[in-house]
């Protein structure tokens, strides 16, 4: 018995489909896909509320949007009506204003309401305000990724249980107080990866007991005196400082950054430093004996095994822009290795 | 547990599509199916045909010949995997990966279900609301208003 199939098909197989699996082929799409087909037809139209990744970020959105915004916003709205669960939402919000804050509340309520686990938010343009992102999505247990653009978050006092869950945090021009700060990184025991770019508010960085944190990114921040990073897996450490390129003045002690960094993270694999506008970059490369297990301090001490000072072998820098002498960097890392010798290659690239 | 593994290579299990037809295939090649793996360890006599009920003899047999090419992979480089499936889902018709999908699905083969999935997403993508109407034979329910209306609200999805 044989069945024929016509490559010409006069029924809307398609439309037919189960709703899910209608979803999953939309999930292959970019939402500015998705969001045309719910005008195909009615059974298309609900759709894009279904989705499981929302993909509304400027460099989707980049092409239109000037005088449009108000019939994303009321999209916007509609999206996060829906209860339908939700892995990730990339938000972009073009024209940010006050007037727009609560409408903004609502999205996010509506967010963490459909159990989003990564959730990026970025506001608008140069000129418009920095959004207050509300207390109320940093006490949810279902977001790993957090990543904030031009927001702000002010705490009157310490706050427990933020963000559980929470894995990545990335924050690009945010104005954080140091109870914001503090409350963040020091309840998010989960951390592996933080990134703090061009933020102020705050005058030092301190994370302590956080034992996944393997990637840290800091730079520009102009205010910030001091940054502790007491993470025993630490394995990259990238920074960036706001110096001017043209008067080559490193802002840093180098042998004294070292000393301090190595002394909270004992076993990096990278750490990379670099001006403002990255014309001048310095980055290092550590090799070790053997790998140095993951694990805790030892009344107070690090573990040998733990150590770089046991088991460092080579170590690469990496100058790029104009030549460092290196010569007292090599030192320290010649005395500080205990029962072994250290190789240093030095690697100088102009511009 | 060894022992087990290397007998069922050679096991032969017979399907039974909707109407009736039947396909003998090695286990390992139908285990490629969540659906029919959990079946089997329910099964005591696994001579007995397996059915599988919303699965027509046409479609069974392009499903075979999937989990066929996958049980076997150790022959391709995943290169060459990736060229076959693509050849294999672009020869069908709508229809064809219409009933696929429903089949995939419910047989709960994975790979052939995100080949098909991404195969027809591929005919969405890039195009206008009429194109993907004109492809899919899509009946347009709304009225001009309404449709307007959805437009109007989402502009920025209509730009090219």
């Amino acid at each position: 018995m044989e069945k024929k199939f016509h490559s010409e098909n006069e029924s809307d197989r398609i439309s037919e489909l189960p709703e899910f699996i209608k979803t999953h082929i939309l999930s292959y799409l970019d939402t500015k896909d998705v969001v045309r087909t719910s005008t195909l037809s009615r059974c298309w139209r609900a759709l894009p509320t279904w989705l499981l990744d929302l993909d509304l970020s400027s460099y989707n959105l980049s092409t239109a949007l000037t005088n449009e915004w108000e019939g994303f916003y009321a999209f916007l709205d509609r999206v996060f009506e829906s209860s339908f669960e939700v892995d990730k939402v990339k938000l972009y919000v073009p024209g940010f204003g006050f007037d727009l804050k609560s409408r903004l509340d609502h999205w996010l309520d509506g967010a963490v309401r459909r159990r989003v686990k990564e959730l990026e938010l970025e506001i608008g343009v140069r000129e418009c305000p920095r959004y207050s992102f509300p207390e109320s999505s940093l006490v949810v247990h279902s977001i790993t990724k957090l990543k904030l653009h031009k927001c702000e978050m002010k705490f009157l006092f310490l706050m427990d249980n933020l963000l559980p869950s929470l894995q990545e945090l990335c924050l690009e021009d945010v104005c954080l107080n140091s109870m914001a700060l503090e409350s963040l990184l020091g309840n998010c025991i989960k951390l592996k990866n933080v990134t703090l770019m061009n933020c102020d508010g705050f005058r030092r960085v301190e994370t302590s007991g956080l034992t996944k944190l393997e990637k840290v990114t800091f730079g520009h921040s102009v205010h910030v005196e001091s940054i502790k990073v007491d993470a025993p897996n630490l394995l990259e450490f990238r920074y960036i400082y706001d110096g001017d390129s043209v008067g080559n003045t490193c802002e840093i002690e180098i042998v004294d950054f070292f000393d301090s960094l190595l002394w909270l993270a004992p076993c990096p694999e990278s750490i990379f430093i670099s001006d403002g506008d990255f014309s001048a970059s310095k980055s290092i490369k550590f090799l070790y004996d053997e790998r140095p297990l993951k694990g805790k301090k030892n009344g107070g001490r690090w573990k040998s095994s733990n150590c770089w000072q046991h088991t460092l072998k080579k170590v690469w820098i990496e100058n790029q822009g104009r030549a460092n002498d290196d010569t007292e960097l090599v030192n320290f890392f010649e005395m500080e290795r205990i029962g072994g010798k250290v190789e240093c290659i030095i690697k100088n690239l102009k511009p | 547990m060894a022992s087990t593994s290397t007998s069922t290579l050679s096991r032969k299990l017979i399907l039974k599509s909707s109407d009736g037809e039947k396909f003998e295939v090695d286990e390992n090649v139908a285990m490629q199916s969540q659906t029919i793996k959990h079946m089997i360890e329910d099964l005591d006599d696994i001579n007995s045909p397996i059915p599988v009920s919303i699965v027509t003899g046409t479609i069974l047999s392009k499903v075979i010949e999937y989990c066929k090419k996958h049980a076997t992979e150790d022959s391709d480089s995943d290169e060459q995997l990736k060229q076959w499936d693509k050849e294999y889902a672009n020869n069908m018709d709508l229809n064809t990966l219409y009933y696929l999908l429903l089949a995939a699905n419910y047989m709960e083969i994975k790979g052939l279900l995100e080949l098909i999935t991404q195969c027809v997403a591929d005919m969405i993508k890039g195009k206008s609301p009429e194109e993907i109407r004109a492809h899919f034979n899509i009946k347009n329910d709304f009225t001009p208003q309404e449709e307007a209306n959805i437009r109007n609200e989402n502009p920025w999805a209509f730009e090219n």
